[in-house]
């Protein structure tokens, strides 16, 4: 009896129009949508192969470890053929990524990319599931039950001897089935088209595995939309209120549920944008490299520069230190440049008294040598006197002067130009000048830049065999600092992304969960996971990507630190490596039974959905009116 | 008589029970979707302000010119307003744009770090309306004749000295009012509530933008409350008229717009990028071989290297562009079939996200990229000499001149409204076309009508 009913049920969908329609509608999508999934990955392999190949190429080219450290290494994003039926979120073509001590590690994107596709999604397998299956589940099941009350032939099947609950039974059962074939047999042929191109696509057991699950679950998502359309078809009286209640439904569950709740979870908790995060770490990154330039400019500068004149100025200073010092440079040339006069810097940096200072302060004229003796003591006093054999009085000097005019001035010449040279040049970071005796005022050393005082340290260290020793010894320090800081800072920026990682996946387990109330939520979920391109197929490859972050450091640390045993030359030796050497990232996809486990939840709450609306409307039939 | 039936029509609408459950529906989901997209779009903003003068200061702060070399300039982009009403490309335009001299220019990681965001579309404005509304103006069509001929009404009406055409006229004025004006009453909110939100204040282009964008979602319920009554007055039975526009709607709607790329993928095919960076290496290489003979260092040589290498990909470039607008222009000539990617499409060039927004980013990044690396560019900013002389009194002098990027900024100038209208003339026309064929059409069925 139940087989007739069953029987009859699938007949008379098998004949209607809208079966028609709605099967030639999935079996099209359903091929299109493999055939150019299929072509799509045969270039995304393609690619994947020409990048590998790119980045291997691109080890080559560095000479150093340092340049390579700097550079990073570029990694493919590893291409799973599950993606030919469900794109999930590989949607983005973010196909390289770039793995830097400094950064966590992540995929980006180029300018090629098609803009059609943000605005139109490519239709994969999943969308026709979710999508256009859920709404010819809903077309298909509306009039179940309540059309054939409004054309009276329930009543009629009533009158025989059938209990309800066969009725209703195999109502369900043979509608499903109408439901269901036209999708079994699209993906029948997929599967075979899929195997027909075995040269382009190879699919090894955990994909076929993956397929078969793929399509149970889709089908107990499908269970569950016809259970819900069985069961408001039994509660309304008229098949139209039906079909509007349906659509009301499908629109909701299908189309506004899932898209909307990770908005509403971003207004109740909301997280930084990545840009801003990266922003944060991008500086902090920035001051620890900037801090590191100096400290090592210093350290250098300290050593070589100032070594003999200054002994007791430390030569490795703690940031801290260097900070208040250049602080304190700051202030004081602040104070000292109340009127912009060089001859005052000069002065005071030569030791000199406030009172000379503010003699010097006023302005060289361009005619000093015309000037009157008693002005010219007056304002170059010091000068004078620091370059004539005996120690004289500013009388003695006005009288000296007026006698020997000319010996004075062109004793005071060079010293002159000098200062007005220097009214043109910056002054100097006065932080790092020895304070010279004050009997002995010279003109403070023109100010350096950094290119220069790299060259002084360069001289200084070739100057002497200890030198040399000293500068070897430096250097080596150096590059040990630099393995200490890139470590350093690969953990801030670590921290700071984890602390980011954390809140972001706070959020996406609330949006989640609040789009589980829709099915067809649950549906991308379960079928995306275990297909391997879902959520934690993701968090998957960035764990992986981020654990071979660190191996990458960590042998770039190696092939960066400084050999113990050096040879001859003057830049310390680091480790010798072949290309080869280089660790390089490798990315299996995750077993099944790993997928399938993040997939659980939501395969049992589909399950759920079809038991709950199966028992509703099996219940509700049985206490239905067949009779208006 | 035409305002009777008219009247009569809007009644018997606003007193079905499908209207009160629809309007529900379809004003809870404008007002919350223009609600959340306002309050995304100001948190993206203020992100927006602090991204800005972080970048800078990570510029200024910088010590060593290598440095710079690195890690380069990056620009966030702000975000777009009318990306409320419809997002479009939005996600890809406020990406923030990295130059820097070793690398190749950069797009930065979308607003969002949730991947919900990436797995489910944007439910805004011009979604809602795709969607949801054009679904309830089909509910409201699909039985405004063969529903009438079922309850037997219909025959009554005519026989009264009513002519057909003012009463197909009637009910298509009737049933249109009572979505466009409940419609309109919530846009208007859904306007108000965005002003507030976002305190961006409505005026000049942003104006004519609003006013069309709304213009274009009345016209694009009219067209499917067209294709509803269409099959209302083809069919004899209201429940064929109902599956009938439904297939229709899953058609037009769910099938075309995302059917249409993936042909135009398939005919006009793109060269594979991978290649494409396969070959800049391969000039990189040549230029390094030609240029190693000079044997010049230092940022002036780099920048003529980068210039040259620039110039002979660009023929690449070119090549690759040519071929992607070829694409694309197919995809949107197949996609017109349908109102609703006409809607879609023009939709979003108005707000400022269509796909000439993103070409125009693309031309303004190249155009920036040739100034960036030209001698104007980062050679200017890391000239050490020139950086001295403007800051004679720092002790540490920045290792990169900021100004010469912030007198430069790279700043993606949205088009003026006419030039969007401009671009989006085609589809607006097809709209109105469609609305104009689907009227015609149930106007002459209606009048060979069986109404026995």
């Amino acid at each position: 009896m139940l087989g007739t009913l069953i029987k009859k049920e699938f007949l008379n969908h098998l004949y209607s129009f809208r079966f028609m329609v709605s099967s030639a509608l999935c079996v099209v999508l359903i091929l299109l949508s493999v055939w150019v999934l299929k072509g799509d990955y045969e270039r995304k392999v393609q690619e994947y192969r020409a990048n590998t190949q790119a980045f291997r190429q691109e080890l080559e080219e560095y000479d150093q470890a340092f340049e390579l450290q700097f550079a990073g290494i570029n990694v493919a994003r590893p291409v799973n053929p599950m993606e030919i039926f469900y794109t999930g979120l590989k949607k983005s073509p973010e196909d390289r990524g770039n793995v830097l001590a400094f950064f966590k590690p992540n995929f980006s994107r180029d300018l090629f990319f098609d803009p059609i596709q943000p605005l139109f999604p490519v239709i994969d397998l999943l969308f026709v599931v979710a999508i256009v299956m859920s709404f010819l589940a809903f077309v298909l099941s509306y009039d179940a039950v309540c059309g054939e009350r409004e054309t009276g032939t329930l009543k009629l099947l009533m009158s025989y001897s059938i209990p309800r609950d066969m009725v209703i039974l195999a109502k369900w059962v043979g509608g499903f089935l109408g439901v269901i074939v036209p999708y079994l047999i699209a993906m029948l042929l997929a599967v075979l088209y899929i195997l027909a191109s075995y040269r382009a696509v190879r699919f090894t057991g955990t994909e076929w595995l993956s397929m078969l699950i793929t399509v149970a679950v889709s089908l107990v998502f499908i269970a569950a939309m016809y259970s819900i359309g069985v069961f408001v078809s039994v509660i309304s009286r008229r098949s139209n209120s039906s079909i509007a209640v349906l659509l009301f439904v499908w629109v909701l569950m299908v189309l506004v549920a899932p898209n909307v709740s990770p908005y509403v979870v971003d207004q109740i908790n909301p997280i930084d944008s990545p840009s801003k995060v990266q922003g944060e770490i991008r500086m902090t990154i920035g001051e620890m490299t900037a801090q590191f330039f100096r400290d090592m400019e210093d350290a250098a500068w300290a050593i070589a520069g100032v070594q003999d004149a200054a002994p007791q100025q430390q030569q490795q200073m703690t940031a801290a230190d260097q900070r208040t010092r250049i602080e304190q440079a700051e202030v004081g040339r602040h104070d000292t440049r109340r009127s912009d006069d060089p001859a005052a810097i000069a002065a005071r940096d030569a030791g000199a008294t406030q009172a000379e200072i503010d003699q010097a302060m006023q302005m060289i004229p361009d005619n000093w040598e015309s000037m009157s003796c008693d002005n010219i003591v007056a304002q170059f006093g010091n000068e004078v006197r620091g370059r004539l054999p005996m120690e004289l009085s500013d009388q003695d000097m006005i009288a000296l002067c007026r006698d020997n005019r000319d010996m004075i001035i062109a004793q005071l010449r060079p010293v002159i130009e000098e200062m007005q040279q220097q009214a043109a040049a910056p002054s100097a970071p006065t932080g790092r000048q020895a304070p010279a005796p004050s009997a002995q005022p010279a003109p403070a050393p023109a100010p350096l830049t950094r290119e220069e005082k790299w060259q002084e340290t360069g001289k200084w260290a070739f100057a002497s065999d200890e030198n040399r020793e000293i500068a070897k010894d430096f250097l080596k320090d150096q590059m040990t600092r630099l393995a200490d800081f890139t470590s350093e800072t690969s953990d801030v920026s670590r921290r700071i992304s984890r602390d980011y990682d954390r809140r972001v996946k706070r959020q996406l387990d609330t949006a989640r969960n609040l789009s589980r109330i829709s099915p067809v939520a649950s549906l991308v979920y379960a079928v995306t996971e275990i297909a391997g391109t879902g959520i934690e197929a993701d968090r998957h490859l960035h764990e992986r990507l981020d654990a071979y972050q660190m191996d990458f450091n960590a042998f770039m640390r190696e092939m960066t630190l400084p050999e113990d045993a050096g040879g001859g030359g003057f830049f310390p030796k680091t480790k010798e490596y072949s290309p080869d050497e280089v660790p390089l990232f490798k990315y299996s996809h995750q077993q099944v039974d790993r997928r399938l486990n993040y997939a659980m939840l939501d395969v049992f709450l589909l399950a759920a959905w079809v038991i709950v609306f199966f028992m509703l409307s099996f219940l509700a039939f049985l206490r239905m009116d067949v009779i208006d | 008589m035409f305002f009777a039936i008219t009247l009569k029509e809007i009644r018997l609408n606003a007193i079905s029970f499908r209207f009160q459950v629809s309007m529900t529906l379809f004003f809870v989901l404008i007002l919350g979707s223009m609600y959340m997209m306002s309050q995304n779009y100001t948190r993206r903003q203020q992100d927006f302000d602090v991204d800005r003068l972080r970048a800078r200061e990570h510029v200024e702060q910088m010590m060593h010119p290598f440095e710079f070399m690195g890690f380069g300039r990056t620009w966030p982009q702000r975000p777009k307003v009318l990306g409320v009403f419809s997002s479009g490309l939005e996600q890809e335009l406020s990406r923030p744009v990295t130059f820097s001299p070793w690398k190749e220019v950069e797009l930065g990681s979308a607003p969002y770090s949730n991947p919900l965001f990436l797995l489910f579309q944007t439910p805004d404005f011009v979604y809602v309306v795709n969607i949801v509304l054009s679904l309830l103006a089909i509910l409201f069509a699909f039985d405004a004749i063969s529903g009438e001929k079922e309850n037997q009404t219909l025959k009554l009406m005519l026989t009264n000295a009513v002519p057909r055409d003012v009463v197909i006229l009637g009910k298509w004025v009737g049933g249109l009012l009572t979505i466009w004006v409940p419609f309109l009453l919530v846009t208007g909110l859904g306007l108000v509530i965005m002003r507030a939100v976002t305190g961006v204040p409505f005026q000049g282009d942003m104006l004519s933008s609003i006013a069309l964008l709304v213009a274009l979602s009345l016209g694009y319920v009219a067209v499917f409350f067209g294709i509803g009554m269409l099959f209302s007055s083809m069919a004899a039975k209201s429940s064929t008229s109902l599956i009938l526009s439904l297939f229709a709607w899953v058609f037009f709607v769910l099938v075309v717009p995302n059917v249409a790329p993936i042909i135009s993928r398939k005919v006009v095919s793109l060269p594979s990028p991978g290649n494409i960076l396969l070959q800049r290496r391969q000039i990189e290489m040549e230029v390094r071989d030609e240029m190693r003979r000079d044997d010049r260092e230092g940022a002036e040589a780099f920048s003529d290297f980068q210039t040259e290498v620039n110039n002979r990909f660009r023929l690449h470039l070119d090549a690759y562009d040519r071929q992607l607008s070829r694409q694309v222009k197919l995809a949107k000539r197949i996609a017109m079939v349908s109102p609703s990617s006409n809607f879609i499409l023009a939709s979003s060039e108005i707000s400022g996200t269509g796909i000439s927004e993103f070409d125009r980013l693309k031309r303004d990044i190249r155009t920036y990229k040739d100034w960036f690396i030209g001698p104007e560019g980062f050679v200017r900013a890391t000239d050490e000499k020139k950086i001295r002389d403007k800051y004679p009194d720092r002790a540490f002098p920045p290792a990169v001149d900021a100004a010469v990027f912030e007198d430069h900024p790279f700043v993606v100038r949205t088009s003026p409204f006419n030039r969007m209208v401009a671009t989006s003339l085609p589809n607006i026309i097809m709209l109105f076309l469609c609305l104009v064929a689907t009227f015609l059409l149930t106007y002459v069925l209606f009048m060979r009508y069986d109404v026995r």
